[in-house]
This record gives C-alpha cells, sequence and structure tokens, in this order.
C-alpha cells in the first residue's frame, strides 16, 4: 500500500473516529473511500446531549495526493436535492466550496480541517436552506463565475477572466512581483498601484504548478462555443471588421 | 413518574454515570471484600504465624486495586479479587517458590478452619483460591510473593532494557510463585517477576491531574490525602476508571464465556496509555476508543502490549499462539467505539440507541431509564440550534460558501 495513502487513511480515521460511528472507511484504488451515514452534530457544548442535528447518507472518496486534489462527496440519499440551486449536482456530487483556494488560503489544510470546516458547513447550510433561509455563509455564482469570484476573493483583483488569467500566467512563469513595474493583471497601473499589495500573499500561497494547475481549471470551466457561436461572439467584438 | 430533581437524568454523562451505579460493585461488597483479605493479612502477621518473622503484607491487586471491578452479567457469577501476599523479609536465595507456596498455604488453611469455611483454600497453579459465599460470592486469590527487585532488573538489563525509564517502579517488583517454572523446587534459583504496586502507581500516574484536583478539594475540607497514590479507590472514582467499568460491561456481553476475549488488564492499560485527563466520561471515551483501536491496528504481526510498569512483560503474549484473542480484541474495540459513540454522537440522552441498550444489558438501561428528563435544550429545533452554530463558526472565521461548477 502506497505510504502517502497509508497517512492518509490514519487521518481520516483520527478525524472521523471520535464522533461520527456510522461511516466506514477504506482504501479503494489508492484512495480513502469513506461511506456511510454523516451525523451533523452541534458543536456547542449546550446542544451536545440533543444528538445530530441532521443525518446524510454519503461517499467521500479523498484521492491519496489530497489537498492537491479536491475529494469528491456524493450523496447516497435524498437528504438533500439533488439540485443545482442545492449546489448539488444531478448525479448526488455536492459542490461543497471552490476548493482549490480554500486549500491555498488555510494554515491547516489537513483533511480533518475540510471535514470540520467547508464539509460541515456544507450540510449546516443545506439544513437552513431547506428551510426556506438564505444560505447563512452566502454562495458562490455558479460555473465558472464564481471560480473566478472566489479566485479574485484571494488574488484581491477585480473579478474579470483577463485579469486572472493574466495574473496566474504570470505566477506560473515565476515572474517576480515586481510592485514597481506593471501590474501582473494586465492593468495600466503599476503593481504597487493596482493589484500589488493584495497580490504579495497570494505569490507566496500559491506555487508556480498550482497557478498552471488552475490555468488549465479555468479553461475546463469555460463554456466549450459551437463554431457558430464563435463566430457571432468575434463579429459582435469586432464589429466594423470583415470576418474572412 | 415525578423523579426528585437530585436523581434527574438530563445529560448523556448523567446516563453513563448512573450505569456505571448499577454495574459498579456495591459499597458493603467492596467492604466486605476488603475486610476479607485485610483478616486474613492480620491472621498471616500474627505473633504465633510461621510466617510472622518473614513480615507479611497484604495488599489488593488488578481491578480490585484500579478501581475498576463490576458486577458479573449473570447472576449466578461470583466476584474476583485479586491479592498479593509479600512477605518482606522472604529471601529467595533461602527458600523455594514451593516452599514459599507450602508456607502460606499452611496459613491460609488454618485461617479457613479457624473460620469455619466451607471450602478448603485451594491450591492452583500460581495462587491459593479461597472461596466466599455470603450475601456476595466471591473468590479471593492470594499470590505468595517476596521481593523481587533483583529479578526485576536482571530481566530488564538481559534484554537490553534502559533502566532509567522504570527507575520509579524498581522497589515494588516481587518475586511469584508458578507450578509450572522449571526450577520451582530449587533454593536461589531466578523466580518469575511481576510488579502489580508499580502497575498502580503508573495507573494513578495516568490519571495525576483529575486526582490532584481532587486531592486539594479534600484537602481543603480537612481530609488530608499525602499524595495521589494514598487516595483509597472507594472514596474517589476518576472518569477513566469509569469508562473502564464500561468497557469491560460492554465486552462481558459481547464475549458472554468466551475464553477468548479481551483480557482487563490489555483494555485497562491501553485506556490508560490514552488518557489525557478528560473530565467526564462521555469525553475519555471519545478520546480513548479511538486511539485504543489505533493502537491496536498499528501493532505489527507479533503484537506487543508492554506492562508499562515491567515492561518485558507483554499483555499480549498469548496472542501468537491463539490468534483469536487478537481477532476478538479488534473486532471488541471497534464495535465498542461504535455503539458507545452511537449514543454519545447519534442519540439524544434520552434516546438509547438497541445496540448500546444491549451491550449495558436491556435490564441495567431499565433501571436507568425512568430518570431521565427532558429539558428544554434537548428538544430545541434543528433550525433554532443551527442558525446559532452558523453564527459560531463566524465567529470563528472559518466560513465556506458553496458552489457550483456545472453539471
Amino acid at each position: 500500500m502506497n505510504e502517502a495513502v497509508k497517512i492518509l487513511l490514519r487521518e481520516v480515521k483520527d478525524a472521523l473516529h471520535v464522533d461520527q460511528p456510522f461511516l466506514e472507511i477504506a482504501i479503494r484504488d489508492e484512495a480513502v473511500v469513506v461511506e456511510g451515514t454523516y451525523l451533523l452534530l452541534a458543536k456547542l457544548p449546550a446542544y451536545q446531549d440533543r444528538g445530530p442535528l441532521a443525518e446524510h447518507r454519503i461517499r467521500i472518496e479523498i484521492p491519496a495526493n489530497y489537498p492537491a486534489i479536491e475529494p469528491k462527496v456524493m450523496m447516497q440519499d435524498d437528504s438533500i436535492p439533488w439540485r443545482e440551486s442545492f449546489h448539488c449536482s444531478s448525479r448526488g456530487v455536492c459542490c461543497i466550496t471552490v476548493f482549490e483556494t480554500w486549500a491555498v488560503s488555510q494554515n491547516d489544510p489537513s483533511i480533518g480541517a475540510f471535514l470540520e470546516g467547508p464539509l460541515r458547513n456544507f450540510f449546516l447550510s443545506q439544513l437552513l436552506r431547506q428551510r426556506g433561509k438564505d444560505w447563512p455563509f452566502d454562495e458562490w455564482g455558479h460555473g465558472v463565475d464564481g471560480w473566478i469570484d472566489a479566485v479574485a476573493e484571494l488574488i484581491g483583483c477585480r473579478p474579470r477572466k483577463t485579469e486572472i488569467r493574466n495574473v496566474l500566467e504570470r505566477r506560473r512563469d515565476d515572474d517576480p512581483l515586481d510592485m514597481a513595474a506593471g501590474c501582473p493583471c494586465g492593468g495600466r497601473l503599476s503593481a504597487k498601484d493596482c493589484c500589488g499589495p493584495a497580490l504579495q500573499d497570494f505569490w507566496t500561497q500559491v506555487s508556480a504548478e498550482t497557478a498552471e494547475g488552475w490555468l488549465r481549471r479555468l479553461v475546463d470551466l469555460t463554456p466549450k462555443l459551437t463554431p457558430h457561436e464563435l463566430q457571432r461572439r468575434i463579429h459582435r467584438n469586432r464589429p466594423f471588421r470583415r470576418v474572412q | 413518574m415525578n423523579v426528585p430533581k437530585d436523581r434527574q437524568i438530563t445529560s448523556k454523562e448523567g446516563t453513563l454515570r448512573a450505569i456505571v451505579r448499577e454495574i459498579s460493585i456495591p459499597q458493603t461488597y467492596d467492604e466486605n471484600a476488603r475486610g476479607r483479605y485485610r483478616s486474613i493479612g492480620e491472621w498471616l502477621d500474627r505473633p504465633d504465624s510461621k510466617v510472622h518473622h518473614l513480615k507479611p503484607k497484604i495488599s489488593a491487586q488488578g481491578s480490585f486495586a484500579l478501581g475498576t471491578v463490576i458486577r458479573p452479567v449473570g447472576d449466578g457469577d461470583a466476584y474476583d479479587v485479586d491479592v498479593v501476599c509479600e512477605l518482606e523479609k522472604g529471601d529467595h536465595t533461602r527458600m523455594s517458590q514451593a516452599e514459599l507456596k507450602s508456607l502460606v498455604g499452611m496459613e491460609i488453611k488454618a485461617y479457613a478452619t479457624r473460620h469455619q469455611m466451607k471450602q478448603a483454600p485451594q491450591d492452583g497453579r500460581r495462587c491459593w483460591t479461597m472461596e466466599y459465599a455470603d450475601e456476595a460470592d466471591f473468590h479471593m486469590d492470594i499470590l505468595p510473593s517476596i521481593p523481587g527487585t533483583s529479578g526485576y532488573v536482571a530481566s530488564l538489563v538481559a534484554v537490553g532494557y534502559d533502566l532509567e525509564g522504570v527507575r520509579s517502579y524498581t522497589s515494588t517488583a516481587i518475586g511469584i510463585t508458578d507450578k509450572k517454572h522449571d526450577e520451582y523446587h530449587l533454593r536461589g534459583a531466578t523466580w518469575l517477576v511481576s510488579n502489580p504496586k508499580g502497575y498502580l502507581r503508573w495507573f494513578r500516574g495516568r490519571q495525576r491531574q483529575v486526582l490532584e484536583e481532587k486531592r486539594a478539594q479534600m484537602n481543603a475540607a480537612g481530609h488530608v490525602i499525602a499524595s495521589v497514590e494514598d487516595f483509597p479507590n472507594h472514596e474517589v472514582q476518576t472518569p477513566l476508571q469509569d469508562a473502564i467499568k464500561l468497557l469491560k460491561r460492554h465486552r462481558d456481553v459481547m464475549f458472554d464465556g468466551d475464553e477468548h476475549k479481551p483480557i482487563s488488564i490489555v483494555i485497562s492499560t491501553l485506556a490508560a496509555a490514552s488518557y489525557n485527563g478528560e473530565a467526564t466520561i462521555s469525553e475519555t471515551l471519545r478520546n480513548i476508543l479511538p486511539k485504543m483501536q489505533r493502537a491496536i491496528e498499528e501493532l505489527g504481526p507479533v503484537a506487543v502490549i508492554p506492562n508499562p510498569s515491567y515492561p518485558v512483560e507483554n499483555f499480549a503474549d498469548k496472542w501468537p499462539d491463539k490468534p483469536v484473542k487478537r481477532r476478538n480484541f479488534e473486532r471488541w474495540v471497534a464495535q465498542a467505539r461504535q455503539d458507545f459513540l452511537a449514543y454519545l454522537a447519534g442519540s439524544r440522552f434520552d434516546v438509547i440507541p438497541p445496540a448500546f441498550r444491549d451491550s449495558m444489558t436491556t435490564e441495567t438501561i431499565r433501571k436507568v431509564a425512568p430518570f431521565m428528563t427532558l429539558t428544554a435544550v434537548a428538544v430545541a429545533t434543528s433550525a433554532a440550534v443551527a442558525a446559532e452554530e452558523v453564527a459560531a463558526v463566524q465567529a470563528s472565521g472559518t466560513t465556506t460558501k458553496p458552489w457550483f461548477p456545472g453539471e
């Protein structure tokens, strides 16, 4: 058995064995798989004798190279609606959060922190949402726009795809962050007067390889246009040129 | 049913405490057993006793010393009380194990005759066993022994063990009799070594934080306790002792009559080693059960669970010959974790899950259940509690937003 999977298995057990009696933890295909009934527990001492707030049958696949790759959380029952508006795909895949920005912004992105943080927050939010309340911690927009918003929040620049891509390309290419030079976002101002100060943390949090991965993710998330849609878009952007 | 306020159970901790009360040995039985072995001690030390000149001292060992005795599950089952009879002036160069066993045996037989006991003491492999059939049936196993410091040190040195780690346990080691020992009849031979007082010191040491607090309280109330080692078990009960009692009850029910059931000393050792001074039984169980399970899973092919006070002694030494013992232990600790957490995490305090009820026996739960009294907190709606939990997450700055990447 791969050593990394063994360590991950131990971390998952340490995180779940304390208060999740109905989750089975096993290794399958070089990943740690957690399956069974997840108890959404109250953490406030006053409510610890109350019992779980909700129960969900779920399956979590945690890849051996966690946190480089995010865990996949799937519903095994209909305790939350399998609908986009509930951040659950029609195949039951839960969209817990924008994992990559969460992982790089944490001092401790361990699997225990993921289970206690984003996973618990997701089901806590679902409980209130199902009772007609707003998402208590807000929600990211769907699709690529939400992803861009999340990355922009981390980077500290405007949530525009071009600017995000420019920053990621500069980081991927390991360009030094020169405050006197032009801003990595591609803006006309110097880095110092544009996104530079906010980008300083980002330059240390995100490695060149991670930036490359995020660029691929951006491409994957961007909806693919049909040739006809592409023509129309080019024409719309260049109304005075003839399209050859 | 109107339950007096002081007997109401309004939390899981309250339920666990009530179960512990039900499965514990009644105070009168405990005093009775202690009275019996003190009486034997006085008999052995009377002026015309054959061992008087060797300064006999009687002390409890095993669960009686640790304060983890529980009632047997079946009505007809008897309690076991293990005691050590140490002849402080005994010397292995002047007597063989057989001579010591016989010497102590003569006095014990005389005691039985003098007290008109129905059954004569039985000569076992290591102990003399006396059967008491009064208010509570119990067997008393009396282990004859002599000081064993030299044998203790020699056995540790022989395997290259660093004595520094066990210095505080050296003086309490004893040499014990064993009929199967090759040199049972030989004077000057090496004896088997044991260290029940050292183990007790280690066990108390694991609870030092809790015991120090209790000691301070008792000292303030005018009841002076010199050190945590001097605590009489009946005067203080710690969360670790209570948790071990619950685990032993779970084991007894799961392995009813099975000779390969997990042994108490392994349960006590792993539980105490995992204990971090938690202040409640529920916290203790939540902490020690995953750690015990992990400790067992991480044992190599040849399991070694050393006696902390005598590291060459392996409490799991029978596992290689009887693999079923190891399998049973692994099965039990996983089941115990699941059954206890099914209640501690998976249920409201007044709803006992079937698996937990069965593991403590229905009879026990039936005695506890009528005292459970609902509280406003216990019946608060999920949405109301979730709103407070959300506020706590926001206050901690660990919020995260859900997202939908697309189908």
